[in-house]
């Protein structure tokens, strides 16, 4: 990207300034170019250009707006578009042929690491971490394949798919739950997505208050090199998304390091210029969070409940009075993260979730005399990439198109004034053109009469 | 408006778009007579009388008018007229307006050709180009 772009992009905050100090009712951020930071940044960051618009059209409150909207309003219309993009992705390649007579008969096996990346599946749904992981109103394939782990070497049935464990290969074995056999590939894919569920609210809230705060990771007693792993994984998904190399450098590394170790106390550190202050969730706290915003479709319950979250993190810090001072610097920064982590999670369902990993070892099977083609977590985003990329960019195009509606909302109210203003300012001008010329005419007139 | 969320290019001409809805707000033009009897009856432009309303609307914006306690004139003020005679200057002096009018003006015409007079109606065949001052 060329420094054309990058004054493009500046010209969008000099043109909201102007009109925000044309319209007087909005108070701007401190006007320096140097707080939005995706002005001078050479990479396509999309979440954070449109975070920096809303926050110059609106202010950092509007982040906090902006994460009940997502967690309401966005998630209620998502699932629809996820299942459109996995269908479109998975279907397009064998899928007029009838399902594979092994597939039929004997299923796919592979290995259970293969597929619980993250090891929620061993979780007890029933259990005080398993409540904030599993929607245990509902059967989805999560809550399944736990039951097929608990009765291992029996076979479970959800949807059109039977799943079985066998606990001495630590194997899940996938096979068709079909009334015909002369079903089509492309129909049974079909079919699973249509009657599954691939967006659990609950699920994807604690996951992206666990990534920063490490309560469910550091309860469940995960190891440093097991966090490390969930933490590479979100590295390489955010690497797919901003069409980055699959790859992580050295001083990713190191960064990932000491966010496990704080992961692994459970401590979230933030980098104040006068010093790191820690914020800490217990599970009692992330589990009040999720059951008061569980099933809530309003918008503005959840994000006063997530900031009031914020807020009692703090409580115990090391530093109350630099948090006081810099109270809306830490929601700032803490509800980016919190938006840039749901952009990350939302794509790890498409991605990388149980089921993800079941449907691409399927698909992957059938064109591969019923062997499953997958491997660890980062050759298997390079050697998919192109099918991955493609459901993440399709389920990501609705999630950037609701953040545009809601900035776009902000802009047409902070010009609607200013332009109505200026439709009065040009009629009033040329009232008083014409007044004006039209008066010398009369005055000729009347010298003549 | 057609955006695709995917470029950061397309989201960022989006709001380019909508950032300039302003311009689509415009005013009527005025009938060529009006401006042609109107027009020579205007004073012209003076840096001194624009000065004097710009000062006289200072209060507006809560700032002091006229001499300093020291009764001294306000150099805020001689910088205002300064600042408004250099513009002035710079509009009469440097300023070059220029016309295009288009072809197909409507024209009649009165002439003498070899076998007489000539009257013509019709209408002009080439865009040309004209050159005013500001006074």
């Amino acid at each position: 990207m060329g420094d054309i772009d990058l004054n493009k992009r500046k010209q969008i905050f000099d043109d909201i300034k102007t009109y925000s100090t044309l319209g007087e009712s909005i108070k701007m951020p401190k006007s320096k170019d140097e707080l939005f930071e995706s002005i001078n940044t050479k990479k396509d960051d999309i979440t954070g250009f449109l975070l920096d618009t809303l926050k110059a059209v609106a202010g950092s409150a509007a982040l906090k707006e902006l994460t009940g909207e997502m967690l309401s309003t966005f998630l209620d219309d998502a699932e629809k578009t996820m299942k459109t993009a996995v269908k479109n992705n998975l279907t397009s390649f064998d899928s007029n042929i009838t399902l594979p007579t092994d597939f039929i008969n004997n299923g796919v096996n592979i290995d259970a690491s293969k597929i619980d990346l993250s090891g929620k599946l061993k979780i007890d749904p029933n259990s005080d971490i398993g409540d904030l992981l599993y929607d245990n109103t509902n059967l989805n394939f999560d809550k399944i394949s736990y039951d097929a782990i608990m009765g291992e070497g029996t076979e479970v049935s959800f949807n059109n798919l039977k799943i079985k464990y066998d606990s001495i290969t630590n194997s899940f074995t996938y096979k068709p739950n079909i009334s015909s056999p002369n079903i089509n590939i492309g129909e049974w894919i079909n079919d699973y997505v249509d009657n599954t569920e691939f967006i659990n609210k609950k699920e994807l809230t604690s996951k992206i208050l666990d990534n920063l705060y490490g309560t469910i990771k550091k309860n469940e007693d995960k190891s440093v090199e097991t966090i490390i792993g969930d933490l590479k994984i979100n590295n390489l998904i955010d690497k797919l998304i901003n069409d980055e190399d699959i790859l992580i450098t050295d001083d990713e590394l190191k960064l990932i390091n000491i966010k496990a170790k704080e992961i692994k106390e459970g401590v979230m550190n933030f980098n104040m210029s006068c010093g790191i202050i820690q914020a800490e969730l217990p599970l009692s706290g992330l589990t009040n969070l999720i059951n008061n915003i569980s099933g809530s479709t309003d918008p503005n319950l959840i994000a006063n409940a997530i900031d009031e979250t914020i807020n009692q993190s703090f409580e115990n810090t090391n530093n109350e009075e630099t948090v006081s001072n810099n109270k809306t610097s830490i929601n700032d920064n803490f509800f980016t993260k919190l938006i840039n982590l749901f952009k990350t999670e939302f794509s790890k369902i498409v991605a990388v979730s149980p089921q993800a990993r079941m449907l691409l070892s399927v698909t992957s099977s059938f064109k591969n005399n019923n062997i499953p083609q997958l491997g660890d977590i980062e050759t298997d985003l390079k050697v998919y990439k192109n099918t991955i990329k493609c459901m993440i960019d399709e389920i990501l195009w609705a999630l950037f198109g609701f953040i545009f509606s809601i900035v776009v909302g902000y802009l047409i109210s902070l010009l609607q004034p200013i332009l109505k203003e200026i439709s009065k300012e040009k009629i009033t001008a040329y009232k008083n053109i014409i007044s004006n010329l039209i008066t010398s005419k009369i005055d000729i007139v009347k010298n003549i009469v | 408006m057609n955006v695709d969320f995917n470029s950061l290019d397309s989201i960022i001409g989006g709001f380019g778009k909508i950032l300039q809805l302003s311009n689509t707000i415009k005013t009527p033009g005025v009938q060529p007579l009006i401006i042609l009897i109107g027009v020579p009856q205007r004073p012209g432009l003076s840096a001194i009388k624009i000065a004097s309303k710009i000062i006289s609307r200072k209060s507006e914006a809560g700032l002091p008018i006229g001499v300093l306690p020291s009764g001294n004139v306000s150099p805020d003020e001689i910088m205002e007229r300064i600042r408004i005679e250099e513009i002035i200057n710079a509009l009469q002096l440097d300023a070059k307006i220029t016309i295009g009018i288009p072809m197909g003006i409507p024209l009649q015409a009165n002439g003498i050709g070899p076998t007489g007079p000539v009257s013509v109606v019709g209408s002009t065949i080439k865009s040309v180009k004209g050159y005013g001052i500001i006074q």
